[in-house]
């Protein structure tokens, strides 16, 4: 037996990649834990026996179609803080978020509305219209690249809402519509809308069952093989098997460290999160859906399975309905409407789904305070007025501390303070410094954000 | 994790292109036509008497029935309308004398400019349909006038005709130009219907498009913003294509390209599930956008997030729900038609979806066993064909994958088994107790490869990839090794463009830069000519050299003394030769190099960077990989007590590093290795750490290449090097490249009793020239290349 004389490269896509490398590669496309998860709930300490460092993570939520802004705001600082109408389920939290407004994203004017006001969100682009996509790697990507080395996840890009690929009049594709979760220039990342597989995305499941079942084939090939070769080969096959095992040894070590990790929280009083996994298909309940969804962020946070999360309550030009808010149109039409009550009822109904994400990271606990202080969660619409399509300010709501880093219970306005001066990118920059992703510039932006 | 409903975005990205691409190669310019009839018209004179229609449309790469089409358009006498005029056009058309084509060429423009001119004026209009409440971009009312469009193409629309001396409503047109004058039917009844016939004729020949690869948002009255939406219905914010390529397919494609066409739209279909997205969109956007026809509650039982949505019973459902609203406010006719059209069209579409997607599994499954096969280079015994489709049938039923999950784990077990990732040269022994092996190998005994075994030896050798259909169909039929056939294949597979895997696999490793793709030991700070590309450059530089070599079947002496190498526009630039004016990966041979200080491998910039430690040369790396790599020399490594040299030639001191090293030489234990090759490194001092010329270190003092060799010549930089190795060491050289060549053909380190087929090899370079290929047909030739050795043999070494 000869190892193949190009076994020890395969070109793909211009890199590299040694055949070792690429049995990894094939174990991550399984789904595999890439290293061994850490234990941070029921607060693990360090072994000195100080807390942390806990990972910090970063969520967005986003809501197409903006908000009604006569009930959208809030006033004074911390305890104090008033909030309007819309805002009243981050009540409990206020001191700890902040809200913002002011902010836009220059590429996201003068373009023509919906599609050409949220393709870009997260990555401040200017995208191209007709069937080619062109937009730009966005901010959670970037995360995700300088930090998912280190979970089971780079990320997680999630939706409750089915994209769509039409085109709009502005000759955008709807595409934009659907997708501001973008791994580079031409590629928007897929959005998993099944909460079902959302969850096996992280956790012991049926992705490591099918991993298994492989496993189980090749090593099984392996032992044959493995009896007709001189003692010479075995050997080569032997740096073969431990290629294999490694793989299951991962998957052996993420579930033992579960089990000790739970068995650890159990014995503090803090038992970890429990969920059981999503039925399979899509919830026909919107609130469900966004439940779930937001279940599964918050699991995957406080289990440090992933650092970094996305999450597409509803895509902009969206066709949800609301009957349990007495709406009676579609999302997008009643954002027509913005003024309206129905819509405050709609602002409010998706302020509250980030209340409940966030009211979920606070109640977990974690050192001396909560996964919600290692976090922040960004409340994001494309648009200020849905009527109006105005995306020359967008809502902004930040929650969590980032360990420490993001002062919270401000109200931050950057209205009228120079378009230089009130970039969305320039937010990104500032919300990645913290997050230890240091990045000169980025999008149409070289500073950070004032104040923040 | 298949997520059933992503990715389509890549999916129709990767579909609609290969169609665009379909269409955009296909001839449609008339004035290649009229060209090409001109030809032919005038083939006599054109020095092709014999030839055919046919033949002159193969070689102008135009259609051939098309142009059969277009000659008799041309030549069969037509007594009135536009063909007639385009006739007498043609006719007018210059002879070729002298010069030929050019002033032919200009005219066959003008008349395809005047057909065009012509075609845009009688096409017919169509308006968009009306039902009230429903949108005019909803998919019913938009499909139904894309219909109408491409029924439209060959037709003629009559509107524009008028009677010499009449006045129109829309005024006189401009007088002058044969589009005018076309447009101009005579007042007598019998003498107008044969023009208009003639017309009908022409717009049936001449096709306003022959098909449409862009279409705007066709219910809008204008919509010029709208550019590069690809295939797509033109419907309002929904997911939709709509295929409109019959004048096309019609009239131009051959069944053949008829046949290609027909499966780049069935496989789009396919691959993209669009007609199943399409209509979960017509739910959306009729529930939810305005104006919002299916508001109400009979429309409740109808959410694109139900499962059983795309259902013939739901769709039906659907459909009358939408057609008794639709005649309640009053939709009648043609409207009402479209909308039954749409939902029984769009079931079928669903339903043939379903079906062929089913229907399409065991093919799926063959084409899995074929993959098994490519990647484990030989054909499976029956026993692993089973035992690969129990698999995939496994994870189906146990595991409760669906059939593409199933697929694609298949996949992933193929790619990560031993059979894929390390060439088992034992297939026909696959399945056999282990017992019966070790019996018939008690001693060691040859064993001819299979004919499989030997296409795949021979394949992984000049190749690094697998073997291909010629050399597996050879090896089915037993002839691989017949030795005529095989020097013939081995000739073969030299000259193909593949053999660069040999190059970067073989020369890669025998001369040390396999991985300098990866190589970091550069100071971008001080060196900032080198970035990445830089880096390409110089890894494909040996490449380059390697193949021409191998092609050309030139003398492997070239590698030591060639005044040529091989450049590109970035490599170039570093070695201060003109530019070429080629694009970034092209290379070019530079046959002068010798006046840049370069040919042959010994200066390649790979190498000099290669054995430079950063920011300064290292000559003991550069000598030490000369008189390993090149000649062969077995050198023990350093005691681990060596003292190390400073990492910048810049803080050396007063020394120069040639005096640090001949200090190093001082102390014995070290002198013996060091006389062996620093002097082959020092001769290289003219070159910096990039492998850039000059003169002065990096600490400002000048170079000198000067050396003394083992055996006490002398020389100074690459010429002295070159006079050296000719002198002294050529016959290292070619002994080691023999040897180096053979391990990596056979895979394993040498023996004595390989020392035959060495002798050979280097007797054979003597007697031809040292050209290349002596030495691959000697290796695939002999005993050792043709045979297995066996088990208790590879144990005992």
């Amino acid at each position: 037996m000869n190892r193949n004389q190009n076994s020890s490269s395969t070109k793909a896509g211009g890199f590299h990649l040694s055949r070792r490398r690429f049995l990894r590669g094939v174990g991550v496309a399984m789904a595999l834990p890439w290293l061994e998860s850490i234990p941070v709930w029921g607060a693990a300490l360090a072994k000195d026996g100080t807390p942390g460092p806990f990972p910090r993570r970063f969520a967005t939520l986003f809501m197409g179609n903006g908000i009604n802004s006569q009930h959208w705001w809030a006033k004074g600082f911390g305890a104090d803080m008033e909030l309007g109408k819309s805002l009243e389920p981050m009540e409990p939290l206020k001191a700890k978020m902040n809200f913002i407004t002011g902010l836009f994203n220059k590429h996201a004017t003068g373009v023509g509305i919906h599609p050409g006001q949220t393709g870009n969100i997260l990555s401040g682009a200017s995208l191209q219209k007709g069937a080619v996509l062109k937009g730009d790697i966005s901010m959670d990507q970037v995360l995700a690249n300088h930090l998912g080395q280190e979970t089971v996840q780079p990320s997680m890009v999630l939706g409750c809402e089915q994209p769509i690929t039409g085109y709009h009049e502005t000759n955008f594709s709807m595409a934009y519509s659907s997708h501001i979760s973008w791994h580079d220039a031409t590629s928007p990342v897929p959005m998993e809308v099944y909460p079902s597989l959302a969850f096996d995305s992280l956790f012991d499941n049926r992705g490591n069952r099918r991993t298994q079942s492989i496993l189980d084939r090749v090593q099984e090939q392996a032992a044959r093989l493995s009896r007709q070769v001189s003692s010479g080969d075995k050997a080569k096959l032997d740096e073969y098997l431990t290629s294999v095992r490694e793989v299951e040894t991962r998957i052996e070590r993420m579930r033992t460290t579960k089990e000790k990790a739970d068995e650890h929280a159990r014995e503090r009083g803090r038992p970890a999160m429990t969920m059981a996994r999503p039925d399979n298909g899509l919830p026909e309940d919107i609130r469900e859906h966004m439940r779930l969804m937001c279940d599964i962020v918050a699991l995957g946070f406080q289990t440090d399975k992933t650092r970094v999360a996305t999450l597409l309550l509803c895509r902009d030009l969206s066709g949800l309905f609301y009957p349990f808010l007495d709406v009676r149109t579609a999302h997008h039409p009643a954002s027509h409407d913005d003024q309206s009550d129905a819509y405050e009822r709609v602002s409010r109904y998706y302020c509250s789904q980030l209340a409940y994400l966030a009211g979920r990271l606070e109640a977990m606990p974690e050192g001396e305070g909560t996964v919600l202080d290692n976090s922040c969660v960004m409340f994001i619409s494309n648009m200020w007025s849905g009527s109006k399509h105005d995306s020359t300010k967008v809502p902004i709501i930040l929650a969590g501390g980032l360990g420490g880093t993001l002062e919270t219970g401000r109200v931050l306005d950057y209205t009228g303070q120079g378009d230089d001066n009130r970039k969305l990118c320039s937010l990104y920059l500032s919300i990645m410094d913290r997050m230890s992703v240091k990045l000169d510039r980025f999008g149409d932006a070289e500073t950070r954000l004032a104040r923040l | 994790m298949s997520s059933v409903a992503e990715a389509y975005v890549h999916r129709d990205k990767y579909c609609v292109r290969r169609i665009i691409d379909f269409y955009q190669k296909q001839p449609t310019d008339l004035a290649d036509y009229f060209m090409t009839a001109w030809r032919f018209q005038h083939r006599a004179r054109l020095g092709q008497p014999k030839v055919t229609l046919a033949g002159l449309a193969a070689k102008d790469r135009v259609s051939s029935k098309y142009l059969a089409l277009i000659w008799s358009t041309l030549t069969k006498p037509e007594g009135t309308g536009p063909v007639a005029t385009l006739q007498a056009m043609w006719r007018q058309l210059p002879a070729p004398i002298g010069q030929p084509s050019d002033a032919a060429r200009s005219e066959c423009e003008g008349m395809r400019d005047f057909v065009i001119g012509l075609r845009e004026k009688l096409r017919p209009a169509v308006t968009n349909l009306d039902v009230h409440g429903i949108a005019a971009g909803s998919q019913p009312l938009v499909l139904w006038k894309d219909r109408q469009y491409a029924a439209n193409r060959g037709r003629c629309d009559r509107s524009l005709l008028q009677v010499p001396g009449e006045t129109k409503a829309q005024g006189e047109p401009a007088p002058g130009g044969e589009t005018v004058r076309a447009l101009q039917v005579p007042a007598d009844p019998s003498a107008r219907a044969r023009y208009e016939a003639a017309l009908d004729r022409f717009c049936h020949i001449f096709p306003d498009a022959f098909y449409v690869s862009e279409r705007v948002l066709v219910f809008l009255k204008e919509d010029k913003e709208s550019q590069g939406r690809l295939l797509s219905a033109g419907f309002h914010l929904m997911t939709g294509y709509f295929r409109d390529d019959a004048p096309l397919y019609d009239l131009m494609l051959d069944p053949q390209g008829q046949r290609e066409l027909d499966a780049l739209w069935e496989e789009f279909h396919f691959i993209t599930l669009d007609s199943v997205r399409q209509y979960k969109d017509f739910i959306f956007f009729e529930r939810a956008e305005p104006p919002r026809f299916m508001q109400g509650a009979e429309f409740d039982f109808a959410r694109s997030e139900d499962k059983d949505a795309t259902s013939g019973a739901k769709i039906e459902q659907l459909a009358r729900a939408y057609l008794a609203k639709a005649r309640r406010n009053g939709g009648e006719g043609a409207a009402i038609d479209a909308i039954h059209d749409y939902f029984k069209n769009i079931s079928a579409d669903i339903r043939w979806l379903e079906q062929t997607r089913l229907a399409a599994e065991p093919s799926h499954l063959r084409a899995l066993l074929t993959f098994a096969e490519r990647a484990y280079h030989r054909p499976l015994a029956q026993t692993e064909r089973d035992d690969l489709l129990a698999f995939y049938q496994g994870l189906r039923e146990k595991d409760g994958l669906d059939h593409e999950e199933a697929v694609r784990d298949t996949v992933v077990s193929v790619l990560m088994s031993p059979y894929f990732c390390y060439r088992v040269d034992l297939s026909e022994r696959v399945g056999q107790p282990a017992v019966s092996r070790a019996l018939t190998a008690a001693k060691w005994k040859a064993q001819p490869l299979t004919d499989y075994e030997l296409a795949s030896r021979l394949s992984y050798f000049l190749w690094s990839s697998m073997p291909d259909a010629e050399l597996l169909s050879l090896a089915k039929a037993g002839d691989l090794r017949r030795r005529k056939v095989l020097v013939a294949q081995t000739r073969r597979m030299l000259q193909d463009d593949r053999v660069r895997g040999l190059a970067t696999e073989f020369g890669g490793n025998w001369l040390d830069f396999r991985r300098f793709e990866e190589h970091n030991a550069v100071d971008r700070e001080r060196f900032k000519s080198f970035d990445n590309e830089l880096r390409q450059g110089m890894f494909e530089e040996p490449i380059h050299f390697f193949m021409d070599v191998v092609r050309r079947d030139r003398s492997v002496l070239d590698f030591l003394y060639a005044d040529y190498t091989f450049v590109n526009p970035v490599l170039a630039r570093h070695y201060g030769m003109p530019e070429p004016h080629v694009h970034s990966n092209d290379w070019v041979q530079v046959n002068d190099a010798g006046h840049y200080e370069r040919g042959g491998l010994l200066p390649m910039s790979v190498f000099l960077t290669k054995n430079a430690p950063g920011l300064r040369t290292s000559p003991v790396k550069r000598g030490y990989w000369v008189v390993r790599r090149l000649l062969g020399e077995q050198i023990p490594p350093p005691p681990p007590t060596v003292p190390e040299l400073p990492s910048d030639e810049a803080k050396l001191g007063d020394l120069t590093l040639r005096e640090a090293l001949a200090r190093h030489r001082e102390d014995k234990s070290c002198a013996g290795c060091h006389a062996r090759f620093d002097a082959l490194g020092l001769v290289f001092e003219g070159f910096g750490p990039v492998g850039e010329r000059r003169d002065k270190d990096l600490g400002g003092r000048p170079v000198d290449a000067h050396a003394t060799f083992p055996g006490g010549s002398e020389g100074a930089g690459l010429d002295g090097l070159r006079r050296y190795v000719r002198e002294h060491r050529q016959q290292d050289f070619l002994d080691n490249l023999c040897r180096k060549l053979l391990v990596y053909a056979l895979g394993r380190t040498l023996l004595l009793s390989d020392d035959g087929i060495i002798n050979d090899m280097r007797a054979k370079l003597t007697a031809n020239g040292y050209r290349f290929s002596n030495l691959v047909e000697t290796i695939v030739t002999s005993r050792q290349f043709l045979n297995r050795r066996d088990h208790d043999a590879l144990t005992k070494r």
